[in-house]
């Protein structure tokens, strides 16, 4: 009997993580939103209006897809990583925005952020980034995290100045992405890339299939081919991944096995897209891919 | 010291040979009827269905066209003059006419890209919207 029961715990305990039930839900966070009286300003944000405040994250909540990075940003990476949290935990999310809106300061899990007196004073002012403008939250969400998170990329650029978003001093490299994912989340990463060097994949539409059974998969890809213009004259700037993506899905065109174009569907600069490109292409802008989930729910 | 008269010849050079510069006032003089065909036309074009048109190669022969969904933002390139441009179009229900008069203009202008930008204006916290089109 006593076997029973431990084999049926066990199973049990081995579904569960299989299945990784998210731990909190839109309708918790949102409740909390709603129950929590905040002040109608904050001397520790004196550019973050209440309303625009509570707006922001009633949105991010509802419709985590729709989170913005801004024009002309180096918050990519931030932005991505925001796409789990608000996916699997939004309560804590909402808990943590709330006290770094009344105290401050706020800790997620063992991290204390603590931001610096221009990252308080620059957040709700940053303009001609598209919604951004009028997301507070999300410009203190991701100015608090490039000012937690630094890399060898941000050495040059120690301290936020008016105008730092769009520089290094935001900037987030491959060994940084993935350090926020597992300090910050918790999650267990498996990730195969660099910042300089293209990773080697023998049959990349399989590898990236695989992946997406299970957890999130992450790009860390060169933007200036998948987004911009190639009228672009220097090689230097074309060379080097800039830019996070989150795949989706991956389906060869028309179903056609022998295809070399694939429909990949992912998520970036708050929606949706789908594109359809070359397996050659793909292994072309890649530098890293992450794979990632909560402990023992990822192969 | 003898060195630098080469030194300052070999860097206005280099400088010279490094970028061309557009004076961008005389050039919007000079082409006003169609820049300001292409901005109405997409104008009117955005407003019924939102979308974005890019150039991606130097010829103007290739070009990317971004259709935008509530759901979904669906990316496609082509070659100008493609018949699949067309089918996309009218699948998608877009003003084809519209498009390819947007597309012909930008082709003639050199321009590289069009898209719609929205920014806000404090404290009234009002919505505005920017048609942009880089050469």
């Amino acid at each position: 009997m006593n076997i029973t029961y431990a084999l049926l715990a066990g199973l049990l305990l081995f579904c569960s993580r299989l299945t990784a039930t998210p731990p909190s839900t839109p309708k918790e966070a949102l409740d909390l939103l709603e129950k929590t009286e905040l002040p109608d300003s904050s001397k520790f944000w004196p550019n973050v209006r209440r309303d625009l405040f509570v707006g922001n994250l009633k949105a991010n909540i509802t419709a985590p897809l729709a989170i913005y990075q801004g024009s002309n940003t180096n918050f990519c990476g931030y932005a991505a990583l925001s796409y789990l949290p608000l996916h699997d935990d939004p309560l804590t999310y909402t808990r943590f925005m709330i006290e770094l809106f009344v105290k401050g300061t706020a800790t997620w899990g063992k991290i204390v952020f603590t931001p610096s007196r221009e990252v308080h004073r620059a957040a709700g002012t940053l303009r001609f980034k598209g919604i951004l403008d009028i997301r507070p939250a999300d410009q203190m969400w991701f100015l608090i995290l490039a000012d937690h998170f630094r890399s060898y990329l941000n050495f040059f650029w120690p301290r936020f100045k008016p105008g730092a978003e769009d520089t290094f001093w935001a900037a987030v490299n491959y060994g940084k992405f993935n350090r926020m994912i597992r300090d910050l989340i918790g999650y267990e990463v498996d990730a195969t890339g660099s910042d300089i060097f293209r990773p080697h994949f023998k049959d990349l539409y399989g590898y990236l299939t695989e992946r997406l059974k299970t957890g999130y998969t992450y790009l860390y890809v060169n933007n200036t081919y998948l987004h911009k213009k190639n009228h672009d004259k220097g090689r230097f700037r074309n060379s080097f991944p800039t830019h996070f993506i989150v795949l989706s899905s991956i389906q060869k065109a028309d179903n056609d096995p022998e295809s070399d174009l694939v429909d990949i569907v992912y998520w970036d600069y708050g929606g949706r897209t789908l594109r359809q490109v070359s397996l050659r292409f793909l292994k072309k802008i890649i530098f890293g891919v992450t794979h990632c989930g909560p402990p023992s729910t990822i192969k | 010291m003898r060195y630098l008269p080469g030194l300052c010849f070999f860097l206005v050079l280099v400088q010279g040979m490094s970028c061309t510069t557009i004076n961008i006032s005389n050039y919007y003089r000079k082409n006003q009827s169609t820049l300001d065909s292409i901005e109405e036309t997409f104008r009117v074009a955005y407003a019924q269905k939102p979308f974005s048109i890019e150039f991606t190669d130097r010829p103007f022969n290739r070009l990317s066209l971004e259709l935008i969904t509530d759901t979904l933002t669906y990316i496609y390139e082509y070659n100008v003059g493609e018949p699949r441009l067309q089918d996309t179009l009218l699948r998608y229900g877009y003003d084809t006419a519209a498009i390819n008069s947007i597309i012909t203009n930008m082709r003639s202008m050199e321009c590289t890209w069009v898209d719609n930008l929205n920014y806000w204006t404090y404290p009234d916290v009002k919505k505005h919207t920017l048609i942009y089109i880089p050469l």
